[in-house]
Parts: structure tokens; sequence; C-alpha cells
């Protein structure tokens, strides 16, 4: 009897203790269980588009489409002989897709498969360009240019640099004009050494939108709205992050997030809707939204058109027509959101 | 799961009716010990401070039937109440395949209103605290359960018997943390069998 006294006694007192000095979770951890979303055995790497019907994505071992309640058909596919590294869809037709070769007398080599029927049959374009890396809206690099892919060809921009490495890049859509751009942080050889350089580049314009002297900041995230363009920055030793305005000296603290992004490498985790008329960034467990202006404003979401995606980790975000987007989620595939009713919750796209 | 649930409670009541018998079988410093193991099914989670996110019962809280074991040792008070401690693991897996552990540590207290030798009927409390997790976050919150545990003793020392219940947690945020309105309830019902020695 004495012993089962001793043994509540302690029990009480340690739990007791304990409640006294909760430890505070990294997350409100009922509220993620509540919003976690179904696995899919394929881990999605970015969404490329929507064409007749077909959904096209580029997953971790190929390029896939995908035709509701009809068919997945996988279109290229990473095997004992190549990988493949990315993707890009310049319309219904055309098809890129940037592979890198694991035989044995070719370790490395990289070389973009070109279709111009939607994945039936490639061609081999120039591969002397030595492209490293290719985003999913068309542009590209190698250790010296950037490029960016359109009708089978690769055209160069005119960035005045003679070497770049460390190539960071993220992209965005502008969904009013469907224009397409990316960030790229650089370092060039220059008389005296090398220095870092910012670069907006538009798909189709061989002169850079911007040319900034850069700095040794990693941003992390790119988004264009209109002629303005904001950075995602993540500082991780004070665990916090922000988005800063890309000026013509060099990026500006815009706004702090209410959330942590959920990494701090390269993300492609932010879109502008212009009838929604916010700039919305996916963070570790809620979506920011950002009332633009001289006094930028943050309010967390994660229902509504957050639901079920809140906890996700995304790919990217895509428009697909009018205010509905196509978003990425690395393990449980595609969703559609509407912007137009935000009210709505993601639907699942099978 | 929600029939399954109910078919379960009304087991348990039936059980408890036929023997109301008064008999005093155990004494003022007699022990049990118990090793219980089954499994628990998920029943709603409630975000008291949140409209939005609401209750959520059974599938809609995202998780699937888990597991749940224990460890527990009592001793009588006098001839009715028993009390002494216990210690759990119970687990969960998400819709996301991702695992949520709950590890109970409580104090716990059992009246016998039923108590004939072969047969037992334990109404037990459970009050502490638990260690929860799930995916990068980790707690440590309040934990209660009421359960009941109709008990066939087919030796003087050993019984089997079933047990079922509510188990409860609470994670809580204070006003002044950004969680604040992810405080909720979560609720699970075990079902479980329980091996029995009493000395």
């Amino acid at each position: 009897m004495k012993k089962a006294i001793i043994i509540t006694l302690a029990v009480v007192l340690f739990s007791a203790l304990m409640v006294a000095c909760n430890i505070d979770a990294t997350l409100g951890i009922y509220s993620e269980v509540a919003q976690s979303t179904p696995s899919s055995d394929v881990v999605l790497r970015d969404y490329l588009g929507y064409y007749n019907s077909k959904y096209y994505y580029l997953s971790d071992d190929g390029v896939y489409s995908l035709e509701v309640g009809v068919a997945t058909t996988k279109l290229l596919a990473s095997d004992e002989n190549q990988r493949v590294v990315s993707a890009f869809m310049e319309d219904e037709n055309q098809l890129y897709v940037l592979v890198e070769s694991k035989e044995k007398d070719k370790l490395g080599e990289t070389v973009i498969k070109y279709s111009i029927d939607a994945g039936k049959n490639y061609s081999d374009l120039a591969a002397e360009n030595g492209i490293k890396g290719m985003l999913s809206n068309g542009f590209c690099w190698n250790d010296s240019r950037i490029y960016y892919m359109q009708a089978g060809e690769l055209h160069e921009f005119n960035t005045n640099t003679s070497v770049k490495n460390e190539i960071l890049s993220a992209f965005s859509s502008d969904s009013e004009t469907g224009d397409e751009y990316a960030f790229f942080s650089v370092n060039e050889t220059e008389l005296g050494g090398t220095a870092n350089r910012f670069y907006v580049l538009k798909y189709g314009e061989s002169a850079p939108v911007k040319n900034i002297k850069g700095d040794s900041t990693y941003y992390c995230g790119f988004q264009s709205i209109g002629s303005d363009f904001y950075l995602l920055y993540k500082d991780t030793s004070k665990n916090l992050s922000y988005v800063y305005k890309l000026a013509d000296d060099g990026p500006k603290e815009y706004v702090k997030l209410n959330f942590n992004l959920k990494f701090s490498k390269t993300q492609n985790s932010t879109f502008y809707d212009a009838g929604y008329g916010k700039l919305v960034v996916k963070c570790s467990t809620y979506f920011d939204e950002i009332t633009l202006g001289d006094e930028p404003k943050v309010e967390s979401v994660k229902n509504r058109y957050a639901s079920n995606i809140c906890t996700a980790d995304i790919t990217n975000f895509k428009l697909r027509e009018g205010q509905t987007y196509i978003v990425g989620t690395v393990n449980s595939m595609l969703y559609s959101i509407d912007m137009g009713n935000p009210d709505n919750v993601p639907v699942a796209i099978k | 799961m929600k029939r399954f649930v109910l078919a379960i409670l009304v087991v348990l009541l039936l059980c408890a009716v036929p023997v109301f018998a008064r008999d005093s079988y155990y004494l003022t410093g007699d022990t049990i010990f118990s090793i219980r193991a089954g499994i628990n099914f998920p029943t709603f989670l409630a975000f008291f401070r949140d409209p939005q996110m609401g209750t959520r019962f059974f599938e809609d809280t995202h998780l699937s039937i888990g597991g749940d074991a224990s460890l527990a040792y009592q001793g009588f008070l006098n001839e009715s109440f028993a009390l002494g401690g216990q210690i759990q693991y119970v687990f969960n897996y998400s819709v996301g395949g991702k695992i949520l552990t709950t590890v109970p540590l409580t104090a716990k207290l059992t009246y016998m209103p039923v108590q004939t030798g072969s047969f037992d009927l334990g109404i037990s409390l459970n009050l502490g605290g638990a260690f929860i997790r799930y995916n990068e976050g980790k707690d440590f919150v309040p934990f209660a359960s009421a359960t009941i545990t109709p008990s066939y003793y087919f030796s003087d020392n050993w019984g089997l018997g079933v047990e079922s219940g509510l188990m409860v947690t609470l994670e809580n945020y204070g006003k002044n943390n950004e969680k604040h309105n992810q405080s909720a309830f979560a609720a699970f019902m075990p079902v479980t069998l329980v091996l029995s020695y009493r000395h």
C-alpha cells in the first residue's frame, strides 16, 4: 500500500511540474494533425501547366501528364541511363526536359530533350551549351550565360558578365499579363575580382529588367507584380522571415512575415492575383497575405483557400485560367484554388 | 467507426448490469498490477478558440485507429478504492502517414463497485500529464481519462478484462502565444484487453 501511494505521489508531482512548465511545441500539434493531407507515393517537384484537359508535372522519377478520371501517362522517365532534372512546357505541344546522363562514358553530361507533340517524341537540342539548370517557366543557364527556351532554341540574355557561379534563382508569373520572370543572384568576375549581381529577367526580352549590384544575402523567393519585384528572405539566426522590395539600389526590407518560411533555400511559394489584390506567401504552417502599400499589413490564413494545404510543402503556384491556380504539393500532388472565391477550400486533383 | 464505438459502449454497459451484488473481496493494502494493450479510436479534436476549425469527429480528425498499451500499479485504500500510477503509450497515424505519439503519466484512482472474487468491475479515473509528439512538434500537456473495466479472474491472482472509456488531452496556448487560437482538446476511445495480477 505504501508503495502504491509513493508511486502515485511521484507521478502526480512529476506531472504537475511538467504541466506547470509547458514546453512550447514548434507548431500547434493538433492543428497540424487536423490539417494533414494524404500522401502520395509520387514526390512532386514542379507543376508544369494545364493543356488540352491534361495536367503536366515533374515528379522525382520523370515527367507525367494527368487527365483526370482517365489516365496518368509517363512522358519521360528517369532510369538507369538518365536522370530527369527539370522540365518546361512552352505551350500545349512544346515540352523541354533537361536530362543528365548516368551512362559511364557520359556521366554528368546534360542535354535538353525537346518535344513538339506534348511528350510523344523527342529530339536533342544542341548539347554544347552545357545547360546546368532549367526553371519550369523556361529560363535556363550554364556556367557562363543565362538563356530562355523558345521555339526549340536557346536565346541569350544580355548580361554583362564573363563567369557566373553560385546561381540562385526563383521564378514568378504575372497573373495579369502572363509574363514570366526570374530572379538570379550571381557571382561574376570583374576587373579586380568577383562581385555579386542581382538580375531580374523577363522571358522573351534579352535585356535585363533589373541589373543591380548584389550582396551576399540568400534571397529564397521572388514575386513580380507589375513593375515591382519582391524577394523572400529567411533569417535563420533570428528564426524570422521577411519580404524585401527590390529597389534600383538594392533590396529594401518591406515587411516581416507573421510566420516563418519553411526553407531558407530557394522556394516558389508565392503568388499574386490581381483580383484578390494581396501578395500571398506560403509559410511553413500558414499562408501570410500581404496588403501592399506604403504601410504593408500581414494577415495569416489557415482556412478557406489555405485549408488542407496549410502544412504541405509547396512546389509552385501556377495560374490555370481566370483566377484559378494550381498548387503543387510535394507529397500530395496537385490542388486547385479559386481566388475568385477564396472562401472555398482547395480541391484535390486526382 | 462510429457504429463500432457505439457497440463497444453498449457491451461495456451490459457487462456492468448483471452483478451489482455488493460483496467485498478486497481489503486495505491489497494490490493490483495491470498490463493493458489494444487499440484506440480518435474521437474528436475540438479547437475551442477557433470557430473556423471547430470540432472534428472521427475520420475528420485526420487520424487513423491506433494502438494503446499501459502498465499500472495500484493499492487499495479501503474495500472500494484503489490508488496508484499508470504509464501509457498511445499512437495514431495521420492521413499524411506521420505518427502522433502520446505518453501519459498519470495517477490512477479506481472505484470497484462490483467485486465478487471471480468478477470485478472497476471504474477508473486517471489524471496527470502526457508527452505528445507529431512531426517536428512536441509538448507536455494535461491528460485525463475515465474508463470502465470488467474483469474475470480465472485464478485467485490472475484476471483478464476489457477496458474502454475516454481519454482527453488539452493542448493549450496562452493569450500572448501566437498559437493561442490553435489550442485544442483531443479525445480518444481506447478498447483494450487488460491482464491483471492481484495480491
